[in-house]
């Protein structure tokens, strides 16, 4: 076990202990599905590097598949095949158990969370002038209606916000509005949570249909005031 | 040399079949339990309805963060109960579900309730309000009121619909101590009624929420929440743990079996090639 | 003799091809129904399978030419006789390739006329004259195919005739993409088409939609890539089943041209692809969104798992060639292999993290949702715009290395040449990463207009200078080592195959794609799908049948290869119509050698075949397990929404109705937009109900060419397209008065101003259709 093997397991090994332990120290936990990811790329790799040339296959391989055939092999490592070769059927039985088993976990669910508009929305523009009156006032209906749970920074994190899943929407984040045209925008907040198409789960959403309450005037200046208060631009196509 | 070389290509199989399953496993058995579900442990005994009954305190408790009620007016932008807890037991026939949190005063119109989607139709949980592009069904509430002492089951299909059912099967009861409210609804797994109650299947998930009401009269003589103006949820998951099944072991076995078979063969094949 | 024979066969069976149109025109015109459907599979899934293998295999059949052309001017420019060999071995599969693709075609055409009668009815009536054309230009190819074909052995003296008639066939290749993707991208971003012009002007306006023509450069290329990758898998196998070291020879040379072609299309295609991206989300928001941001969001990250194998693969026959054909090279490029291997892995990392990440619910809560605070950043464009052209010039550079590889620089300024070439690379990199990072910090506009083009500009930059710089220093290069053909390892030959079905699959997919985000319009906006059919299957199931078109593909494709490349031989015929009888000839033959027990064969060739063949099943499968693991989500049509004048209480539902016909039924967005738009073919309507009284909007809409309001000006360049105003309240439109009028009160309040149509002034379903004339409204 010396040699050209030993890298591309401490290597593989190191990459799993960064992405499930070191990262979660700075930022929040990855999920399971991107580990998988990062850790296949890893592995695609190894496979792809150690099998360039013969001599680093042999260099790879032959330690794993004397290892494997016990040819050669004595002492602890004879133990540690064995041990490998019990190990193994073990591994397969559990995982076999463990997708057959009924679950425990409530069914995945992965909402879109930017579902296309419906068409008649789609090539609005803000008729509202872009002037600093109407993004103060717009900044105003946000303090009013938005904010609790958007948040005084446009972040998502509102005081209102804690019981809501999804939660709501973080402007800050460049992949949320700064993606999206105004129209768009018009379209969530007038229609509201319950306006998404199913790929978007209207019914787990908190936003509220503002068309009821709101005229559309305030929701345009909204719009503006929300992205000037978050220092994003809307998508435009001039 | 031939021989050599399939006995490499086997081995090479056989080296990323180990690493595979290891990669894969290891990432979904290390997260550790967050609160996104409440599963009602299976007993074999009458469910208890009583908030101080003894059988409630072996079993965790699923924690839930409560907002506001913002989505329709009127809303109110600061609630009494910042979060829930909540523990279920069932016993195939019967389910009981405990809801239980943090309220400084005991009022008599201190409230709390339960709601769930009725059948396969997705319903938004703001009493099921209708939504532009999905076709939403009832939602069933489970309402209950301190100064009334009994639940209320109850429909709505969109604002303004919300009204108690003409079969009442829940009952309720609450207890205040230490500044803290238990109250426990229990039902009958399933009902009769199809089309306004959910029905419970062991081993399912359904979606549930939670509101609850602080009832403190204000200066004014105004209740602090009522009506529209409460501490909710949106929707979670609800389980009954199913009864246990072997099946999976059989599975299992037959897997270890599987992959034992395959190994035995790898390692002959990997002797035989290494030997020529 | 033969030859006349065969050109006899083919235009009879091109008369089928004359008989279409006039029955286009006929029957669908008046359909008696909209759809007719096929029991079991469904007449969607039949149209799905046939239409997609009909493509793959007309892009195979006119990549294949194009291929065959190039190396036929390189066999010419370099003497080298082997190039010359390829090309034809190519063309010979092209007359039965060619057939079997007519055949599905007309398969494919006449249960489209069957089965969809509504949509072909719409369609021939705008296109009608562009059938003839396509007839003509089927004729003009199929002549010059068999002429160029033909013309391997009698041209033998005159290359220059010869190589000019592969230009004609691959000029006549080229329209015929051409004209049907005319059709096949009006239904995903037409047009509007004003009645009372020529049937030639409107297909011509038809035939220039917005997307016409980055689909064309994009599938041009990915023909390009196609042809490339099937040679190469074609090689690959025969490289594996090869009996002696001559055949071994050849076949590793023919799998490291294919591959070298693949990847050279393929370095381009990815810049074609993000234009056609750009184009549909300018034409329609909804569209764009579908695909990136949402119901097909999920698609988009099984096609970056493809490519990344593509891309790795591809690179690793690169590094494979460099170790195993130039002996003692291996030591030497170790290092920079591994350095390239190590950024191609980075960047498909980020390429291939989703935006909105597959989450259990504890782990979304424990992200707070399901972006990444950290790693979310890895799923906008800009991330994914710099990866790939990292990608790109990575695998760029491992063909700089192989081919550098085993020469040494003997002229004087090659120090010079290639310090300024390293620079140059490191400074392109740098570039590239410094636009896509500062890319996060600027408007979304600015980043596709200047940043990312300037990203691909600097990409492309390095292509064209570091090519003619490396011909130039090798050209007096002392070769140290000689390439030694024939010593790739099998993995090679399995890599080839590899590379060929991901490509097949990746088209596949894309044509899913383009499907898919037309949603439940047969054309887009203007025609719907009121099928049962309507809705848009979820990946899983969409999966399989990318997986299963594919797998007909190949079977197809080896099939022709295998009756043109061994018995078939013997029996001309075979390559023409009959090619398809030939299996059964031959096993009816086999039956009386049967018993006369003939040795077995001691070939290893069909045990590699079978490997290789396990190798395509592979991926297929793993692909289709993998479509079936991402979220699953079925796209419906909306709930459908009926004009009723009882519903409309106030000025308000009136503009939200007028809304509805404006993007709908009305087709104004068609044309117009509300706000400035570079794709917008007609006047901008912003603030037009402020500019105009209601009675001149109404007249606008009735009389358009009655009079010209003098303040309308195009900015720019007059746009070509010949987009009059139809007279809205007549077909194809025909809006009804109700309708005008709430379109109306719409455009007053796009402009902010009071509605001035009141509900009243509505028709109620009581009172005749005419009773509101305009002049006397208040």
């Amino acid at each position: 076990m010396k040699g050209p093997l030993i890298k591309p397991l401490v290597l593989t090994g190191g990459v799993y202990v960064v992405l499930k332990f070191v990262l979660p120290l700075f930022t929040a936990p990855l999920p399971s599905s991107l580990i998988f990811l990062y850790i296949a790329l890893t592995v695609t790799g190894v496979l792809i590097f150690t099998t360039l040339s013969e001599q680093a296959m042999e260099g790879v391989f032959g330690p794993v598949f004397r290892f494997l055939s016990g040819e050669g092999v004595g002492g602890a490592m004879q133990t540690a095949r064995l041990g490998l070769l019990v190990l193994f059927p073990l591994l397969v039985g559990w995982q076999t158990y463990s997708s057959t088993v009924p679950s425990d976990h409530p069914p995945a669910e992965n909402r879109t969370i930017h579902p296309a508009p419906p068409g008649e929305f789609a090539g609005l523009s803000n008729p509202i002038p872009n002037t600093p009156e109407n993004v103060m006032a717009g900044k105003g209906y946000y303090a009013a209606y938005c904010s609790p749970c958007h948040g005084a920074k446009f972040d998502g994190k509102g005081p209102a916000a804690g019981g809501f899943s999804p939660p709501p929407a973080n402007f800050v984040d460049p992949g949320t509005i700064a993606m999206l045209q105004e129209s768009y925008l018009f379209w969530r907040i007038k229609t509201g949570g319950v306006g998404l198409s199913t790929e978007g789960m209207p019914w787990k959403s908190a936003m509220p249909r503002w068309e009821v309450e709101l005229k559309d005037e305030q929701i345009w200046k909204i719009i503006m005031g929300e992205y000037d208060g978050a220092h994003q631009k809307p998508r435009t196509w001039e | 040399m031939r021989m050599r070389k399939s006995g490499h290509r086997a081995g090479l199989l056989l080296f990323i079949g180990m690493l595979f399953p290891g990669t894969m496993g290891l990432p979904v058995a290390g997260w550790a339990q967050e609160s996104v579900a409440v599963r009602a442990t299976l007993i074999a005994d009458a469910v208890p309805d009583d908030p101080t009954a003894s059988a409630w305190n072996a079993i965790a408790p699923s924690e839930f963060p409560l907002s506001p009620q913002v989505h329709w007016p009127t809303r109110i932008l600061q609630v009494t109960v910042q979060s829930v807890k909540a523990r279920a037991i069932h016993n195939g026939k019967d389910v009981a579900i405990m809801l239980e949190y943090a309220d400084p005063t005991e009022d008599p119109d201190d409230a709390a309730a339960v709601e769930f989607m009725v059948g396969e139709k997705k319903a938004h949980f703001a009493h099921g309000q209708p939504m532009a592009q999905v076709e939403g069904g009832p939602v069933n509430i489970w309402f209950w009121k301190n100064k009334d002492g009994k639940a209320v089951d109850m429909t709505a299909k969109g604002f303004g619909t919300l009204k108690a059912q003409d079969d009442q099967d829940v009952k309720a009861k609450g207890a205040y101590a230490n500044g803290e409210w238990k109250v426990v609804f229990t039902r009958p797994v399933t009902t009769a009624n199809n089309e306004t109650d959910t029905q419970f299947k062991p081993g399912d998930f359904v979606n549930i929420s939670f509101a609850v009401w602080d009832g403190k009269k204000e200066a004014g003589g105004d209740l602090k929440e009522k009506g529209s103006q409460k501490a909710i949820s949106s929707w979670w998951y609800f389980r009954l743990d199913p009864a246990p099944n072997y099946t999976p072991y059989g599975y299992a076995a037959l897997a270890i079996a599987l992959a034992a078979g395959f190994q035995f063969v790898v390692i002959r094949k990997l002797k035989k090639g290494s030997s020529t | 003799m033969k030859a006349i024979l065969k050109v006899f066969f083919l235009f009879s069976f091109l008369g089928l091809f004359w008989l279409v149109p006039s029955w286009a025109q006929q029957t669908p015109l008046t359909p008696s129904v909209d759809y007719r459907d096929v029991p079991w599979i469904g007449s969607r899934n039949v149209i799905w399978i046939i239409a997609q293998v009909h493509l793959v295999l007309g892009g195979f059949v006119l990549g294949v030419p194009i291929f065959a052309w190039i190396c036929e001017i390189i066999g010419v420019l370099t003497k080298d006789q082997r190039y010359d060999r390829m090309a034809k071995e190519f063309t010979n599969l092209l007359t039965a390739a060619f057939e079997m693709t007519a055949m599905l075609g007309a398969t494919f055409l006449f249960l489209l006329i069957a089965l969809y009668p509504k949509l072909m009815g719409y369609l021939a009536d705008i296109f009608l004259p562009t059938y003839y054309v396509y007839v003509l230009l089927f004729i003009g190819s199929t002549t010059t195919l068999y002429l160029y074909w033909s013309g391997f052995e009698s041209m033998k003296g005159r290359k220059g005739v010869h190589l000019f008639l592969g230009f004609l066939l691959n000029v006549f290749a080229l329209l015929i993409v051409v004209v049907p993707n005319s059709w096949a991208t009006f239904q995903a971003s037409p047009v509007v088409l004003p009645g009372g012009v020529g049937v030639w002007e409107k297909a011509w306006a038809a035939m220039w939609n917005p997307t016409w023509w980055p689909v064309n450069i994009h599938r041009l290329i990915a023909n390009v890539v196609l042809g490339g990758y099937i040679c190469g898998a074609y090689a690959g196998i025969k490289y594996l089943m090869a009996q002696n070291a001559e055949e071994r020879m050849h076949y590793d040379w023919m799998g490291y041209v294919g591959n070298f072609i693949g990847v050279f299309g393929l370095l381009p295609l990815p810049f074609a692809g993000y234009w056609l991206m750009r184009e549909i989300y300018q034409y329609n928001q909804a569209m764009g969104i579908t695909l990136m941001g949402g119901f097909l969001s999920w698609l988009f990250i099984l096609q970056a798992m493809l490519i990344g194998v593509l891309f790795l693969g591809a690179n690793y026959y690169f590094w494979l060639g460099i170790t195993y054909r130039i002996p003692g090279a291996e030591v030497k490029y170790k290092k920079p292999i591994l350095a390239m291997l190590v950024v191609l892995l980075l960047c498909l990392g980020v390429w291939m993290t989703p935006h909105s990440l597959v989450a259990s619910l504890e782990e979304a809560r424990k992200m707070g949702g399901t972006h990444h605070p950290l790693l979310g950043v890895f799923g906008v464009m800009s991330a994914k715009m710099t990866v790939a052209n990292l990608m790109i010039l990575v695998t760029f550079m491992s063909f700089i290395m192989y081919w550098r590889a085993g020469k040494v620089e003997t002229a004087a300024w090659a120090k010079l040449a290639k310090s300024v070439m390293n620079a140059l690379l490191a400074l392109a990199g740098v570039a590239v990463i410094v636009l896509g990072v500062w890319g996060y910090f600027v408007p979304a506009i600015v980043r596709i207009n200047y940043f990312s083009t300037s990203q691909v500009l600097i990409v492309l930059f390095v292509l064209v200078t570091f090519t003619p710089l490396t011909a130039a220093l090798l050209k007096s290069a002392k070769t140290t080592t000689e390439m030694v053909w024939g010593r790739m390892p099998a993995r090679a030959g399995y890599v080839l195959v590899l590379n060929a079905v991901t490509v097949i699959l990746l088209m596949t997919m894309m044509g899913y794609a383009r499907s898919a985000s037309r949603g439940h319009w047969h054309i887009y906006g203007v025609l719907e799908d009121t099928s049962s059919y309507a809705y848009s299957p979820a990946l899983g199931e969409a999966g399989f049948f990318m997986a299963l078109n594919t797998f007909v593909v190949l079977a197809l494709v080896a099939f022709i290869f295998w009756i043109v490349s061994s018995r078939a031989v013997r029996h001309p015929a075979f390559s023409t119509q009959y090619f398809f009888l030939a299996p059964f000839l031959f096993w009816a033959v086999s039956l009386f050698d049967k018993p006369a027990g003939s040795a077995p064969r001691v070939s290893e060739g069909p045990k590699y075949f079978r490997r290789a063949v396990a190798t395509a099943f592979g991926l297929l499968i793993a692909f289709t397990y993998i479509a079936n693991q991402v979220p699953q989500t079925i796209s419906l049509p909306p709930k459908k929404v009926e004009f009723d004048p009882l519903q409309i209480k106030t000025q308000a539902d009136l503009a939200k109705v007028g809304q509805g016909i404006f993007f709908g039924k009305g087709q104004c967005a068609l044309c117009h937009s509300i706000g400035p738009s570079e794709s917008a073919r007609c006047p901008d309507l912003k603030g037009i109900g402020a500019k105009l009284t209601r009675e001149f909007i109404y007249e606008s809409l009735t009389q358009p060419q009655a009079y010209i309001y003098q303040d309308y000006r195009h900015e720019g360049v007059p746009k070509e397209y010949p987009a009059r105003m139809p007279v809205i309240n007549k077909n194809p439109i025909g809006l009804t008065n109700n309708e005008i009028f709430s379109v109306i009160a719409f455009l007053q309040q796009m402009s902010g101003e009071p509605i001035s149509v009141h509900p009243s002034e509505i028709t109620q379903p009581a009172q005749t259709a005419a009773a509101v004339p305009i002049a006397h409204a208040p």
